[in-house]
């Protein structure tokens, strides 16, 4: 019988959700890829505050021919979780928020596989991923969000790299009472950011639309719930968690303002106003 | 005719209006004011008629106008997947 090595990482957004990764492994290869693109949001201290769940997770061999856009399968058994995909099962108890599973030994599948998770347990702390453009400024996040081709990366390009949380998926929360966006190690078409774990106090959030002409208009409540609920990341589409949703869109259209940019492909970052 | 919401809508008023998410297609949808008040009336399963009278209350319309526009709308949150229609 082969004494298989124990590597625990805790992977943080910001410092209260946190998913916990047991795995059993002797492939290096994988771990190596894990401390590559994660390691600005491993956090070695379990806050107080901390709201994580443990993964213990056994890897599989990676396949060649898997295809990124395959369907997670989500189905709830009492308080068992269960979501799977070709590369990877994990069973979560919600109740305990400890889950078991397997997974290629892929960074693609391991990428995946936390996006799902982290879109669940974020729900559980009032917030979401949003399809969106993050860019900070001083203390501040300005949101920039559409849909795919709408120009969040478009907007992302034309900031240096280190004031950009992501160019694909950013994790908004309510906090007391203030809406905050965290960095998170999930990017599209920029490939890899600051790699850093940061908390911004958002601002403003722009629902984007190309345009030959600039113009901001203030977005009411109903276009916002409108625009923004297409481009939130859920993958656990229950009753329960569509409508905290709603509620967690209600609560920040009370604190931030939103709004519609119309804009330019040559628009200057000075026109942004941010 | 008997009314009553599909098992897997999420649904909440804000601002004195309705927002159902279809959590089967991720699809949202709004309604507008008499249409969140027959949604409520809805949400607990009710008869077509009765539904017809609470909403005859609340409004000043006319009992046809009022048959008329409802069930479109009955026909509409139906083939939406909104609703289940028993016995029409």
């Amino acid at each position: 019988m082969k004494d298989f090595g124990s590597v625990k990482f805790k992977i943080c957004l910001g410092k209260d959700i946190c998913v916990v990764l047991n795995m059993s492994t002797e492939d290096k290869v994988i771990v190596s890829k894990i401390r590559e693109r994660y390691s600005g949001f491993f956090l070695n201290k379990v806050t107080r505050h901390s709201f994580s769940t443990t993964l213990n997770l056994d890897f599989t061999p990676a396949t060649d021919n898997f295809k990124d856009d395959n369907k997670v399968l989500v189905d709830f058994e009492g308080n068992l979780l269960k979501l799977s995909r070709k590369d990877f099962f994990l069973a979560i108890n919600t109740r305990t928020r400890e889950g078991n599973g397997r997974a290629a030994a892929s960074i693609y599948s391991i990428d995946s596989l936390l996006r799902v998770v982290f879109s669940w347990l974020a729900v559980e702390k009032k917030g979401f991923f949003l399809h969106c453009a993050g860019v900070v400024s001083g203390k501040n996040a300005f949101i920039f969000t559409g849909k795919s081709g709408s120009g969040k990366s478009t907007i992302a390009k034309k900031f240096p790299r280190k004031r950009i949380l992501s160019d694909e998926l950013v994790l908004l929360k309510v906090k007391k009472d203030k809406i905050f966006a965290y960095s998170t190690p999930f990017w599209g078409e920029l490939e890899k950011g600051t790699g850093e774990n940061l908390e911004k106090v958002i601002k403003k959030v722009f629902f984007l639309k190309k345009s030959n002409k600039l113009a901001v208009k203030k977005a009411n409540l109903e276009e916002t719930i409108e625009k923004l609920m297409p481009n939130i990341l859920f993958f656990v589409n229950s009753k329960e968690i569509s409508g905290k949703i709603l509620e967690i869109i209600t609560i920040m259209s009370e604190k931030i303002e939103f709004n519609s940019l119309l804009f330019p492909k040559n628009i200057k970052t000075g026109q942004l106003c941010i | 005719m008997y009314i009553k919401q599909e098992k897997n809508i999420a649904w909440r008023v804000i601002e004195g209006k309705a927002y159902l998410v279809n959590t089967k297609t991720s699809y949202l949808h709004s309604l507008d004011e008499v249409g969140t008040s027959a949604w409520r009336h809805i949400s607990g399963g009710t008869e077509f008629e009765k539904l017809l009278d609470k909403l005859a209350g609340e409004f000043e319309v006319k009992r046809t106008i009022l048959h008329k526009d409802i069930t479109e709308f009955i026909e509409e949150l139906e083939t939406k997947g909104l609703i289940e229609v028993c016995g029409g």
